[in-house]
């Protein structure tokens, strides 16, 4: 029984890994981010956007890859994409703290891509455009 | 007597996989088993496939490779049979292998007529005897298609998403389409095409979740042949419809410049 749950879990997770396009060239993504270089901020929700073409959110704090602190911003999925996953613009409140884990812009500033949320009870969501990479 | 009767056994049973097996394909390329619906096809008053409705559709990001499973909008059953690999005339090498590319989509011009059907975001049809309007939530653009069968002017305007035509043949909307300015392109992978490009569309209902999609594009300038694709289109769940979309409102990093936004400025 357990046998057969486990089993098909595991069916389920790897449809969706293949159902969800994959890592195909994005051009956004690719051009404003750098699928190399792993951003972990924890910190406070400052400011959210809940607007076209993609999401921002911006968190107040450092990123424990390269120390540094900032007003953080991150770029998430379009508000429609987003509604479909069930994910509502009241999702992320100002003063929320989470710890968010996405990829470094490449113009250097303190921005990234931001495709996965941890809220402080543990909740996850993941925010991520159709193919921005997905922190693991 | 009794050897022919088991070799005409024998061939029979042969024939009959191979033709199982054949049709099986056929099908599976347009509504796979799984996904069928026994949903009637609504129709026109003059009895045709009646299109309209909200339509979710496979992600493709490159015309030359196959998708299969949930479409953009989260709807399960889509599908892309791609093309294989392009087919380039020297000078549609030279602008496919160019290193300096525009992104006019990240610059929010619009997207493009094929393109429009690829992108994450769903579609939908508002359909009439006499045409058929495309809504695409992509740039919330909208494209209207007379269907009375008229023929494709010549000397079109170029535009981004070119002048269409339709006409029917039994249950199968035909959708031709000219007058291109070329600047967009063909699919994410940045596939590019000229001012030539003509692109026909077929499209059939089966049932009535599903329209199967046949793409054709050629392009005699940039490829030297065809380009086909073949979809399975799926109707999303009831009440759902498109979103607004903007591009321009909020498009912070444009070109891989991340301006600072009001809030990055304060103290810090």
């Amino acid at each position: 029984m357990l046998r057969s749950l486990l089993l098909s879990a595991f069916a389920f997770v790897l449809m969706l890994c293949w159902t969800t396009a994959p890592l195909v060239a994005h051009h956004s993504f690719a051009a404003e981010f750098d699928g190399n270089k792993p951003v972990k901020v924890t910190g406070v929700v400052k400011k959210v956007e809940w607007m076209n073409p993609h999401i921002w959110f911006y968190v107040e704090g450092t990123d424990e890859v390269s120390g540094r602190s900032a007003v953080w911003g991150f770029s998430a999925g379009p508000p429609a994409t987003l509604a479909r996953r069930g994910i509502k613009r009241d999702v992320l409140k100002v003063g929320d703290t989470v710890k968010v884990d996405g990829f470094l812009a490449k113009d250097g500033s303190p921005n990234a891509s931001g495709g996965k949320v941890t809220f402080a009870d543990g909740r996850q969501v993941f925010t991520a455009a159709a193919e921005d990479a997905v922190p693991k | 007597m009794k050897r022919n009767f088991a070799t005409a056994i024998l061939i029979s049973i042969i024939l009959a996989l191979v033709l199982g097996f054949a049709l099986t394909s056929i099908t599976s390329i347009s509504v796979s088993a799984q996904n069928a619906s026994s949903k009637p096809v609504p129709r026109l008053p003059n009895g045709k496939p009646d299109f309209t409705g909200t339509w979710d559709h496979p992600r493709v990001a490159d015309v030359t490779k196959d998708v299969k499973g949930r479409c953009v909008g989260e709807t399960p059953g889509c599908s892309n049979i791609g093309s294989g690999e392009l087919a380039f005339t020297p000078v549609g090498k030279s602008d496919n292998e160019r290193k300096d590319k525009w992104d006019y989509g990240a610059h929010c011009m619009p997207w493009g007529y094929v393109r429009s059907y690829q992108t994450p975001f769903p579609h939908g049809y508002v359909h009439h005897q006499d045409r058929l309007v495309v809504l695409w939530e992509q740039d919330n653009a909208y494209h209207v298609v007379p269907t009375d069968g008229r023929p494709l002017p010549k000397d079109l305007d170029p535009t981004w998403r070119g002048t269409s035509v339709g006409h029917w043949e039994g249950d199968t909307l035909v959708i031709e389409t000219a007058g291109f300015n070329g600047r967009t392109w063909i699919d994410t992978a940045e596939h590019p095409h000229s001012d030539q490009l003509k692109v026909v569309e077929r499209m059939s209902m089966p049932d009535g979740d599903h329209i199967n999609y046949e793409l054709t594009m050629e392009d005699p300038k940039y490829y030297t042949k065809p380009i086909k694709n073949t979809r399975v289109f799926v109707r999303m769940k009831a009440g759902q419809e498109l979103f607004e979309y903007s591009c321009a409102e909020n498009n912070r990093c444009e070109g891989g410049n991340c301006a600072a936004a009001d809030v990055q400025k304060q103290g810090k």
